[in-house]
């Protein structure tokens, strides 16, 4: 089986390989990837090993090209070259975009978000989280599809290779032009890759609260998360602290969440993590059939407590 | 002045659904329906370019009839007249079919400038619909949009947000289709008059026929995707709940975790 890959980052690719070869049984794997005409840096990240060839998507970066436009359509060449059963693009926002415009175009199929793709018995099986999280559906194809992959669902494949390298000019059309982009201030923090996240919900009253947490998240080495109240509604904290369905997917080792409910959208965004803590007041909120360990109680006394006990307990 | 279409999906509310963990089922009858919620961001965007601009927004939803409920309360919120695509042959039909049909739709009007959807709908979420509804009309297409900066008679200029606070001011020529998250505005609440005045708003009903839909690639024997079955999420945690006094409940928890070997600075 034959199949295409791609994310407009290469550091994606990897994870992608795996789940092509591993899962979905791959024998021909080639990876698109996006090279200004300037660098060739992206090649090398995607040169993992089981890639057989890696098409450069040659664009000029200086005119600020829609990334999505150039991958589309520099898609399109490929798929209607290799004829892949399965186009692999990472879920980022702009694979969002990319995966459903291919594959109307090429008249494939699309699940976005799959989880656990794998083959039974000649289809394409995925799993999706719909209904807020309070169901997962199974779907299947029999037809040539695009999957968006969620990044961290699979190990990166490691081990070099040697894969040809095919520059491919795409000259996309300017249907849409960048005018520019601009970085808003993340604060560095990125709770997408913490071993340790420590979220904060509703049951802080207020926006000063929140550095009780600080004194935990470094006793921890975590960072500080979020459920969207504090976020979106309140503006407490920015958005990319955001944990749950229309948030960020966090899989830490340790998750502790803070006067937090545990409603449906939230537990989507933290479910797959190793070890779940609750603190809360209210011993009927649905986060304590979620966690390991839950504590009841008045997050402004527990808090505290447990940073006076870990200190005295540490080793 | 602008003609805008917004794009509505009428769905259960998914937390009113009953989810019968022992059995393994989710029981839809008698849950609550709603607008998709991010939809109420797309009607109120379309709404505030008709305030500012002028012009008038159309509703389109493709759904039962049930559907026609969602169109009214987004009438009630200012559009000015809703479009109802229902036909048994268009049931099953999975994200691409629908975006299929609702470009028919969209041709059949005709005369618009803008589609405005949503980037994800409440009940699936596949993020597909946008992006297609473009490709199916040929036209361009910007997704993620927090702000629509500016609107001329020939083109929009709008801000999407992506990743880690990367924000892309990008504009294109109209007619586009336009996809919001929902930080883009606050959706208002109809008034009671508005509510009763838009019972009084036109609501044309188009099926497969008037649509001039190709019946192969509608409903279940169009679609490419199955739905083999919706499971409920199982949880495996151990759920060990501490209650009592702040010292003596924190000092179980901080033993837990050193337990489980979480290491502390
Ligand atoms: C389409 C959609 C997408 C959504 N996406 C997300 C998402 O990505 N992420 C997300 O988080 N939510 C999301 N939500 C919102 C979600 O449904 C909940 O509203 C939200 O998660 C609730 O946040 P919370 O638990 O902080 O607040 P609440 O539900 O208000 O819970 C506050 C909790 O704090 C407890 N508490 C109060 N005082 C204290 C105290 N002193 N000490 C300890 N505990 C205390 C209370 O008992 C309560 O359980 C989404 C909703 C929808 C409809
Ligand atoms: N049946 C439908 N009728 C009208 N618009 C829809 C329909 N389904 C999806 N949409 C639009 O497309 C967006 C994304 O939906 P989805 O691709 O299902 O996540 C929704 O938020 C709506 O704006």
């Amino acid at each position: 089986m034959t199949s295409v890959i791609f994310s407009e980052n290469p550091r994606l690719v990897p994870e992608l390989v795996t789940a092509a070869i591993e899962k979905l049984g791959a024998v021909d794997v080639r990876a698109v990837v996006l090279a200004s005409s300037q660098e060739t840096g992206a090649s090398k990240i995607a040169s993992v090993k089981g890639v057989s060839k890696i098409y450069e998507l040659k664009h000029d970066a200086s005119n600020l090209v829609s990334q999505e436009q150039v991958a589309v359509k520099g898609l399109e060449i490929v798929c209607n070259e290799a004829r892949p059963s399965f186009v692999l693009v990472a879920a980022t926002r702009r694979g969002r975009e990319v995966a459903p415009r291919l594959a109307t175009r090429l008249g494939y199929a699309c699940i976005t978000d799959a989880l656990n793709p794998r083959l039974e018995e000649g289809r394409i099986v995925a799993e999706r989280v719909v209904w807020g999280g309070n169901a997962i559906a199974k779907i299947s194809t029999k037809d040539a599809v695009v999957m968006t992959i969620p990044p961290k669902a699979h190990e990166p494949a490691t081990g070099e290779a040697n894969p040809e390298l095919r520059p491919l000019e795409v000259n996309p059309g300017a249907e849409v032009r960048v005018v520019g982009r601009s970085q808003k201030p993340t604060g560095k923090v990125n709770i997408k890759d913490a071993d340790v996240v420590i979220s904060a919900g509703r049951g802080f009253k207020k926006k000063e609260d929140l550095s009780l947490l600080d004194e935990l998240a470094q006793l921890l080495n975590g960072v500080i998360g979020a459920s969207r109240p504090l976020t979106s509604d309140l503006g407490w904290m920015p958005e990319e602290r955001q944990v749950g369905l229309s948030g960020v997917t966090v899989k830490p080792k340790l998750y502790i969440a803070v006067g937090i409910s545990g409603q449906i959208q939230h537990l989507t965004g933290m479910r797959d993590s190793k070890l779940v803590v609750a603190i809360n007041t209210d011993k009927n909120a649905p986060i304590f059939q979620e966690c390991d360990y839950g504590v009841v109680g008045d997050l402004y006394c527990v808090i505290p407590a447990l940073i006076r006990a870990l200190r005295s307990k540490k080793v | 002045m602008p003609e805008i279409i917004v794009c509505i999906k009428h769905v259960y509310d998914e937390t009113d659904l009953r989810i019968d963990r022992v059995n393994n089922r989710i029981d839809f009858e008698g849950a609550k329906t709603k607008i998709s919620d991010d939809d109420k961001n797309a009607i109120e965007e379309a709404v505030r370019i008709k305030e500012k601009h002028g012009g008038s927004v159309t509703v389109l939803s493709l759904g039962g009839a049930e559907a026609r409920k969602s169109i009214k309360e987004a009438l009630a919120m200012g559009c000015d007249k809703g479009r109802l695509l229902v036909d048994p042959v268009f049931d099953g039909s999975d994200a691409i079919r629908t975006a299929y049909v609702l470009s028919l739709a969209v041709k059949k009007i005709g005369k618009f400038d803008l589609v405005i959807t949503a980037s994800g709908s409440t009940d699936i979420y596949s993020g597909i619909v946008g992006p297609s509804l473009a490709e199916f009309l040929k036209i361009p297409l910007i997704t993620f949009v927090t702000k629509i900066s500016e609107l001329s008679s020939n083109k929009i200029t709008a801000e999407r947000t992506l990743e880690e606070g990367l924000v892309e001011t990008v504009e294109c020529d109209l007619p586009a289709v336009v996809s919001i998250s929902r930080e883009i505005n606050q959706p208002r609440f109809p008034t009671l008059l508005q509510i009763m005045s838009a019972g009084k708003k036109e609501i044309l009903e188009w099926n497969s026929q008037s649509l001039g839909a190709e019946l192969s690639l509608v409903g279940k024997t169009g679609s490419k995707i199955q739905v083999e079955a919706l499971n409920v999420p199982k949880s495996a945690r151990k759920r060990i709940i501490f209650e009592g006094s702040p010292e003596d409940t924190a000092s179980k928890l901080a033993d837990a975790l050193l337990k489980e070997g979480i290491e502390v600075k």
